[in-house]
């Protein structure tokens, strides 16, 4: 049930940002008639404090949240994965000076460095991005690091390195593959926070800058409207916790589903 | 126990210097982030030498180090008091968000984990879960503004905002107590799954022993021993979390003064509160470890 649940919310947040050109929506669109408009026939979700449409907002929001967590997730698993099999197999000296820095990186409170960056690095979908990766990849690193660990005592990496494979190559074939499932399921609870990072930063105003739409300064924006136009704040909430529940259910379903494929190799 | 707390120091020293390095590398000039395109060559010369930033950056590091030990952070651009003073009229607002938002989880989870676990399989046990996993997935920075809604707004039984008036702590310490609850749920449940199948257990039931007496005196003193590193850990959470909460119901805590200091672009202030964080978070965690050392007699052994 709850799978069904969270694979359609997940499709119909991915098509609805694919078919976005065929709608043609105006979401920065002033409307001075329709301003903070209730939810009715003619405005569907209701209209914001410029008139704006919420529900062509909550389409471009949906945009840059997928956008937001496909890159930073792409990022900083790419990135967590390389740094953190390099660290595990190698061992020794780079393997000490990795793990030290991702000890450092673990004892920074994430959202926190989060903030910090984007404040430094100033708002904009990019900086935002970039904030998110390097937050993120220690996660990844630390599980690969872990994996490699193990994996590098198994039979067939000995069989590689006997029949003299190169390094390189034996991480690329032999090792890297195999922690693949693991890193799958860290990556779709990764989707879950990285919305809810991309949506928090953009709340305290340090993500996407008007007049460009996201959940997270939607929320922002409705916040001062709660008593006379609640429907601001209440749909784009929506919007996340159902996108964030699904993709969590998903990496729980996930997470069962490739343990039991463990048990069985 | 020595080389701990020496990795410790070499890890808050590493934190510190993250710190440091994150306001002072990143590309761009602050003081032409600070004054803008149009401020007179002598102003910015006379801000970048207020700010010490005419000087290597090696020199920089030093002179911040030496003033950290003495307890001085700089002086805030905007109200130039200094930021240690700034940081400790805040920080008790904080703890006190903080502490509350901790003892509500606690008081949730526990009821609700030990419920799961004893009743496992049932419908009381998926409940609690789907309730746990509602927990996890409602973002903080909505979940505030819905409560105002609802409990200020509506039914005027809390005030909005602010930290003065009496019930203000309540919807803050909801909305920042809430995830902490939901995960902490989870580890009480499958903590107490994993105790409750172990040979003493059914030793334990076969002497005849009330099912009460098992779950509370023998199972959960075991199953505790997990959750407190959790605590530890979360609890250091609840600081960097609590940031967004304070934002939302304008908390005058450590978070709010890190949110205005950076929109106001005030540096040493911004430098200031991310330390403080983060410090208090490595200590918090460090703690709990030693404490969890202490309690389990089997980890020295191991």
């Amino acid at each position: 049930m709850s799978r069904w649940f969270a694979t359609v919310i997940l499709l119909c947040w991915v098509s609805v940002v694919l078919l976005q050109p065929l709608l043609q929506t105006t979401p920065n669109q002033i409307q001075l008639d329709a301003i903070l408009a209730p939810p009715s026939m003619e405005y569907w979700l209701g209209n914001d404090a410029l008139g704006r449409s919420v529900g062509e907002r909550l389409l471009a929001g949906a945009e840059i949240a997928l956008l937001v967590s496909v890159a930073t997730v792409m990022i900083s698993a790419l990135a967590g994965t390389l740094i953190g099999a390099l660290s595990g197999y190698a061992g020794g000296m780079t393997d000490v000076v990795i793990s030290r820095i991702i000890d450092i990186m673990l004892a920074f409170p994430g959202i926190l460095l989060a903030i910090a960056l984007a404040a430094v690095l100033g708002p904009g979908i990019d900086n935002l991005v970039i904030a998110i990766s390097v937050v993120g990849w220690v996660g990844y690193a630390r599980l690969a690091r872990a994996q490699a660990l193990s994996l590098k005592q198994r039979e067939h990496v000995s069989a590689a390195i006997a029949l003299g494979s190169r390094q390189g190559r034996i991480l690329r074939r032999h090792i890297i593959p195999l922690m693949l499932a693991p890193l799958l399921v860290e990556a779709s609870f990764g989707i879950a926070a990285v919305i809810v990072a991309e949506a928090g930063l953009s709340f305290l105003g340090l993500g996407v800058q008007p007049p460009q739409a996201s959940w997270g300064s939607m929320i922002r924006e409705g916040a001062d409207f709660l008593l006379v136009a609640p429907h601001l704040a209440i749909f784009p909430g929506i919007a996340i916790f159902l996108v964030v529940l699904s993709a969590n259910l998903f990496g729980d379903w996930l997470r069962s589903r490739l343990d039991v494929r463990d048990e069985v190799a | 126990m020595l080389t701990r707390v020496m990795t410790s120091l070499i890890t808050l020293i590493g934190v510190v210097s993250l710190v440091f390095f994150l306001i002072h590398l990143i590309p761009g000039d602050p003081v032409e982030y600070i004054l803008g395109d149009s401020a007179r060559p002598a102003d910015r010369e006379a801000l970048r030498s207020e700010l010490g930033l005419d000087r290597p950056v090696i020199i920089q590091y030093a002179d911040y180090l030496s003033g950290l030990v003495r307890l001085d952070l700089g002086h805030s651009l905007h109200s130039r008091q200094p930021v240690s003073e700034l940081l400790l009229e805040r920080l008790p607002a904080t703890l006190k968000l903080s502490l509350a938002a901790f003892l509500l989880a606690i008081l949730i989870a526990f009821p609700l984990g030990v419920l799961a676990a004893t009743r496992s399989g049932t419908s009381w046990d998926s409940g609690a879960m789907v309730l746990s996993l509602l927990g996890v997935s409602i973002p903080n920075f909505w979940l505030g503004p819905m409560l105002i809604l609802l409990f200020s707004l509506w039914l005027g039984l809390t005030p909005v905002s602010g930290m003065e008036q009496p019930g203000s702590l309540i919807l803050p310490a909801v909305t920042l107590g809430v995830s902490l609850a939901a995960i902490l749920a989870r580890m009480v449940r499958s903590s107490l799954l994993e105790v409750l199948n172990e040979d003493y257990i059914r030793t334990a039931r076969a002497k005849g022993v009330s099912e009460q007496v098992i779950v509370w005196k023998h199972a959960l003193s075991n199953a505790l021993l997990p959750v407190i590193t959790l605590l530890g850990l979360q609890f250091g959470a609840l600081l960097a979390g609590s940031v967004i909460t304070e934002k939302v119901f304008s908390w005058p805590g450590v978070g709010l003064l890190l949110i205005d200091a950076i929109q106001q672009r005030d540096y040493p202030v911004v430098q200031g509160a991310v330390l403080l964080i983060a410090v208090s978070y490595l200590v918090v965690n460090r703690l709990t470890d030693l404490l969890y050392r202490a309690v389990d007699p089997r980890i020295k052994v191991a």
